[in-house]
């Protein structure tokens, strides 16, 4: 069972007359353990998309199953368990994920006090997290007296605190230096390494996608790309890192091209397209494209590269001849 | 390290929390424990002046007036000749006065004492001194009899209340008896027996006793045995007495026994009259003395301090029930039973008392309109303020997985801990500064009783439910987005609004058509449309500000000036003072307005109320005044005016229809009234000239307006009509107002002095003076110069009597009431706009941090300071002004203000545009000092480190 499954996923939000779809159809599954990055620019959804994930939003169409839990379906009540027990949550801004008048161990405790845990445990589970960042001697510091990512570490050990099954992140490393980004990033790595937590980060700093196994790219509230990366070492033991990119096909074919492809081809309203054996071609669609590819040197028959209609229009052209 | 459990206990955490806001909520629990205080002090003040207002208006009745007493014209005696006793005089009267008061209600019946009896002869006998050279003047005699002196009455101690100093209590006289005549039968008089001899008067042999008080026998120079002459024969001084107790009730109802009364019927001569006390069973005599009459006097003492505040509505109503029940009494005669009813002006006392707080609790409901709409903004305005700063952690915890309802509980018991104990020492307090005024009798009328503490613990709940409210968005937990427009709440908001100008609407509606509540009680209605127009106001002015910035915006933006562009741009965008601040200001200024202008109205038109009460500013009356009297009057500093009054007694108006009078009995009787006309019309300029001289050889004269009211006396039209006046032909020559009160109520004529013995005086002799002052003259300082040029003489001034009206306690807790208010009302929207100010100075600090990087200075940055706050501070002291000014409608609408005014209604509310000024400057005045206090106080936030922090 995958850990987050969502099925054209849409959020609209109406003001004044204004309509804003935040997302428009997202598709997205990650798996139980998986650490996951979602990127986009400003705007794509991804926020959004994170609050309907974290149960702070609801959404307006579409589906989303996290860990089981049917976000549309859920009412305010079990809402609250999810929040508690299912999904922990890490802001972008530091000052955002911790209460500046409680100590980084008293921080955490909060996090417990609120889901209801027993009190003898607290202190211990408090302790036990901090240990996991390294923040042991950080416990009475108050968040004005750590660095911004020790301030963020704690924000992941308060997540962390009721042992959800999923770690949700927006922007984590928004706001932190180089060092400091490669510390939370690090820190969120083990936790799925070591804790088999599913972690989710959105960001759109694409620095970070280096740091994850599985980067999906969203565009205008719908999946684009998704890019696997792999290390594969070699016979002679040299680790070669991989990176390849998807585009994301959802249920019913639709998928979306890269930008860059777009606009170095000029593609534009219509396109045509191609069936060969083992891919798809894509080509522009205007009277132009059309002609050129009529002058376009005519490859065999056996060329597996011919698309099945070139075939066929040499075939008719020769019938014809 | 381990933890100890207690640290991380959700108490702990709490408090860490409440440690981060502890201005805040300091400043808060200071505010709730004053309002607690003001909310304890408030309800009792009002009992304790229920109380004293109830005190002195019962004693300020009176004892005559105040005991229930009834009067017959006869007596209800069985047998009165020749051999009377106490029984057969005075039986069916003690009898029928047992069974009356055993009639009257409780608490009325418990406090009427013993009945009092008395029986007086209507007028005074003329008498004169056995040694005319001794005697001071005339002499005339009232003769009033103590049944309870009866010498075989069931107490034949007597009543105890004269002393005999010299001779003895008079004997009883009886008409001595003679034999029936054929005369008296109509045929033979066998068997008639004795009849009494009217034709036979009291001799030296046989003379009538009668006895008289120790400073009237000295007054009228008359001695123990000294007999003089009247109607009645020889009568005799028999004693001379002392009363035991000269204060005791008995003697307010028969007068004149003390001392004797010197007064100059027309001529030079004085004439002494006092009231001589008989002989009980002498009374016979005077019922059957054909030219004696005689009225029966009997009365229950009711002592002031028998009407409290927990029994004067019952006590009221029996003492009117008493009034309106027709009493039988059974006469000897067997003819129709007569009745009598028994009256008290006690009750109208208490009616006025009781009006006057229903009119100053009225007043006071809705002057706490001002000061409770500003404390509930206010606290709404520091609620919010609190939540607001919290908001960033509250939404953290709500993603942790708070519920709202904990967050919400947790919120609530944090306004406990901050209003609770303030509120409930404040209540204590309170109870230690005005004792008393609560019970579970419900003493101190509806004012007290429980109020004094549930409206303490109201206030002590109150920051609780703020706080509970405002602790967690309505819209659910749900994020919203911030790029979205904020008026995307702009439905529910435009709603609420339009409710509320409905609510307003109605409310006001309601008070009118209800008309004055009869209640004395605190009026929740009059609170409460005040309140609601002022919210209505608000939000109308709120709606309009924008437009007008928006013009201002516009101008500015043709500027050079930078400020003016930013001001008008946040000002219209970010607003920094929301609906709660705005009404605030409004109520503050509606309340001082409202105060002023209710205050101004009451005291207009008690001044013109009391100087038409006494006639003029000062009045003199009791003596004959010479020439020279009114002269040194006239020189007295300050005086503008003297007109000197005579009256010539009572005489016959005959209007002449065709030159004939309805004949003999016709007419109408009136008050004769001789004056100086030319001094008159220096005073009441629409008197007409010539009325010194005769037109067409008859007397001009001034009628009063209520005669010509009565379509009877003069048909049509009145000025020119003949008439007759007794024997003298007159002519009307003009008519006064009723509101002119030259001392007679009613049905007078007033001719010039010139005249005076053509209407029936020796000569003028004016024993009244009507003084007109200087303006802006010390009324009361003219009084005590007229009192110095004429000693022994009584005078009144208006100032006086406005004075008794003002020193009612209601009169005095009214005064205090809507200063209090203003006062209270301005300060606490003073406080209102430093915390909407403090509230805004966290976007503001952003701004101005933008701002600063970008190089402006600090002057204009007061400036942006300027446009938060000003244009609408304005535009709500504008608003608020109005609504002060349309308020005084609201309560002369609802409330009878007459108790103040002594007695006259004001038709209208009275403005006095000096102290609105004063009152609305003041205000601003005040808003501004908030207003740069609330910038000080922001101003230590370095505007670097918030553009560094971002919002936090």
């Amino acid at each position: 069972m995958s850990a987050i499954e969502c099925r054209d996923l849409v959020r609209i939000y109406t003001a004044e007359g204004v309509e804003v779809q935040a997302l428009q159809g997202l598709t997205l599954d990650v798996e139980r353990g998986e650490l996951t990055a979602v990127v986009g620019a400003s705007g794509s959804g991804k926020s959004t998309l994170l609050n309907v994930l974290s149960g702070l939003d609801v959404p307006s169409a579409g589906s989303a199953i996290v860990e089981g839990h049917d976000l549309l379906a859920m009412r305010e009540r079990d809402r609250v368990q999810y929040r508690r027990k299912v999904v922990g949550f890490v802001w972008q801004q530091t000052a955002r994920n911790l209460v500046p008048y409680l100590t980084a161990e008293e921080n955490i405790v909060l996090a417990l006090a609120v889901a209801g845990a027993p009190r003898a445990g607290r202190a211990a589970r408090a302790a036990e997290l901090l240990a996991l960042f390294d923040l042991s001697a950080q416990a009475d510091s108050r968040p004005v007296q750590l660095s911004g990512g020790q301030q963020q570490r704690v924000a992941i050990a308060v997540a962390l605190a009721n042992e959800p099954a999923i770690l949700l992140a927006d922007e984590p490393t928004g706001e932190l230096d180089e060092h400091n980004s490669e510390l939370v990033l690090g820190a969120m790595r083990d936790v799925n390494e070591q804790l088999g937590i599913t972690v989710l980060i959105v960001t759109h700093d694409p620095g970070v996608s280096e740091h994850v196994r599985r980067t999906v790219q969203i565009r205008d509230g719908r999946t684009a790309t998704e890019t696997l990366r792999r290390v594969t070492v070699s016979d002679s033991g040299i680790e070669s890192h991989t990176a390849e990119e998807f585009a994301v096909l959802d249920r019913v074919g639709r998928l979306q091209l890269p930008a860059e492809y777009v606009h170095t081809l000029g593609l534009r309203d219509r396109v045509r397209l191609d069936l060969t054996r083992d891919h798809v071609e894509v080509f522009r669609g205007d009277a132009q494209a059309i002609a050129d590819a009529a002058t376009t040197p005519v490859a065999s028959d056996d060329d597996p590269a011919l698309s099945r209609r070139a075939r066929r229009a040499l075939s008719e052209g020769e019938a014809g001849a | 390290m381990t933890i100890s459990p207690a640290r991380v206990s959700a108490l702990r955490l709490m408090l860490r929390r409440a440690r981060a806001d502890a201005r805040s909520l300091v400043l808060l629990a200071l505010l709730t424990g004053l309002v607690a205080l003001a909310a304890g002090v408030v309800p009792r003040a009002m009992a304790a002046t229920s109380a004293a207002d109830l005190a002195v208006s019962v004693s300020s009745v009176s004892t005559p007036t105040r005991d229930p007493s009834a009067v017959l014209t006869t007596l209800p005696a069985t047998a009165i000749w020749p051999e009377p006793t106490h029984e057969s005089v005075y039986g069916i009267l003690d009898a029928s006065i047992a069974r009356i008061q055993d009639a009257a209600d409780e608490p009325l019946r418990t406090a009427m004492g013993e009945a009092q009896e008395a029986v007086i002869t209507k007028d005074a006998i003329g008498v004169i001194h056995p040694d005319l050279a001794r005697s001071p003047g005339d002499l005339a005699l009232r003769l009033a009899a103590d049944p309870a002196d009866s010498a075989d009455s069931a107490d034949s101690a007597g009543s105890g209340r004269v002393v005999y100093i010299a001779g003895a209590a008079p004997v009883s006289w009886v008409y001595p008896a003679r034999a029936a005549t054929a005369e008296d039968a109509g045929g033979p008089a066998e068997g008639l027996g004795a009849l009494p001899d009217f034709a036979a008067t009291a001799t030296s042999a046989h003379p009538f006793e009668f006895a008289l008080a120790k400073d009237a026998a000295a007054a009228m120079k008359l001695t123990v045995g000294d007999e003089v002459t009247g109607s009645l024969g020889v009568m005799r001084l028999s004693g001379i007495f002392e009363q035991t107790d000269p204060d005791d009730g008995y003697w307010q109802h028969v007068t004149g026994v003390t001392d004797a009364e010197i007064t100059y019927p027309g001529n030079d001569s004085p004439l002494f009259t006092a009231t001589a006390l008989v002989n009980p069973l002498s009374v016979g005599t005077f019922l059957m003395s054909g030219e004696l009459g005689v009225y029966t006097r009997f009365w229950w003492p009711l002592s002031a301090a028998s009407v409290t505040p927990a029994n004067a509505a019952e006590m009221s109503s029996a003492l009117h029930r008493f009034g309106q029940t027709l009493f039988p009494l059974s006469v000897p005669d067997g003819s129709a039973v007569r009745s009598v009813t028994v009256s008290s002006s006690l009750a109208d006392a208490i009616d006025t008392s009781r009006g006057r707080m229903s009119a100053t609790l009225a007043v006071l409901s809705l002057c706490l309109a001002g000061p409770v709409g500003a404390v509930l903004a206010v606290f709404a305005l520091a609620a919010r303020s609190v939540a607001l700063r919290r908001s960033a952690v509250t939404a953290l915890m709500v993603a942790r997985g708070a519920r709202a309802r904990d967050l919400r509980v947790v919120a609530g018991a944090e306004g406990l801990a901050v209003g609770v104990p303030v509120a409930v020492v404040a209540a204590v307090v309170a109870a230690a500064v005005v004792p008393g005024g609560y019970g579970a009798g419900g003493e101190g009328g509806d004012c007290g009783g429980i109020l004094p503490w549930a409206l303490p613990l109201v206030v002590a709940l109150s920051p609780a439910a703020f706080f509970a409210v405002t602790a967690v968005d309505g819209r659910g937990l749900r994020l919203a987005r911030r790029d979205l427009s904020p008026l995307a709440r702009g439905r529910v908001r435009l709603a609420l609004e339009i409710g509320a100008i409905v609510l307003a609407g109605l409310a006001t509606l309601l008070l009118v058509r209800r008309g004055v509540a009869s209640a004395a009680a605190f009026d929740p209605l009059l609170t409460l449309a005040p309140l609601l127009l002022a919210l209505a106001v608000s939000v109308v002015a709120l709606r309009l500000l924008p437009v007008l910035l928006g013009a201002a915006a516009r101008i500015a933006r043709r500027g050079r000036g930078i400020v003016a562009f930013i001001g008008t741009a946040r000002a219209t965008r970010e607003p920094a003072l929301g609906v709660a601040a705005v009404l605030a200001l409004v109520l503050g200024v509606a309340v001082a307005v409202f105060a002023s202008a209710t205050l101004t109205t009451v005291d207009r038109t008690a001044r013109a109320a009391a100087h038409n009460a006494v006639g003029a500013d000062v009045r003199a009356t009791g003596a004959l005044f010479s020439d020279a009297a009114v002269d040194a009057v006239a020189a007295v500093p300050g005086v503008a005016s003297v007109v000197p009054l005579a009256t010539a007694g009572a005489s016959r108006l005959a209007p002449l229809s065709n030159g004939v009078t309805g004949g003999a009995g016709s007419g109408t009787s009136v008050t004769v009234l001789i004056t100086d006309t030319a001094a008159l019309r220096a005073q009441h300029p629409d008197v007409p000239v010539g009325l010194s001289e005769r037109i067409d050889g008859r007397i001009p004269m001034l009628v009063s307006r209520d005669l010509v009211d009565i379509e009877s006396t003069f048909g049509g039209q009145a000025t020119g009509a003949h008439a007759r006046l007794g024997i003298t032909d007159v002519v009307v020559a003009g008519v006064m107002d009723a509101t002119v009160d030259l001392g007679v109520d009613r049905d007078w004529v007033l001719v010039d002095k010139s005249f005076a013995r053509d209407v029936g005086a020796n000569r003028f002799g004016p024993s009244t003076l009507l003084v007109e002052t200087d303006a802006g003259a010390d009324i009361a300082g003219v009084a005590d110069g007229v009192r110095a040029e004429l000693p022994g003489v009584r005078v009144d001034d208006a100032a006086a009597v406005l004075g008794v009206v003002q020193a009612a306690p209601s009169s005095v807790a009214l005064r205090a009431v809507l200063a209090a208010s203003a006062l209270a009302g301005a300060l606490l929207a003073a406080l209102a706009l430093f915390v909407a100010s403090v509230s805004a100075s966290t976007a503001r600090a952003r701004t101005l941090g933008t701002l600063r990087t970008m190089g402006m200075s600090v002057r204009p940055a007061l400036g942006l300071v300027a446009w938060e706050i000003v244009p609408a501070t304005v535009v709500a002291a504008l608003v608020g002004t109005g609504l002060g000014l349309v308020l005084p409608w609201l309560v002369l609408v609802s409330t009878d203000l007459g108790p103040f005014t002594a007695g006259a209604t004001p038709a209208a509310p009275m403005y006095d545009s000096a102290q609105v000024a004063l009152v609305v400057g003041g205000f601003v005045v005040i808003a501004a000092l908030a207003t740069t206090l609330a910038v000080v106080a922001a101003r230590r936030t370095s505007p670097a480190t918030t553009v560094k922090m971002g919002e936090e």
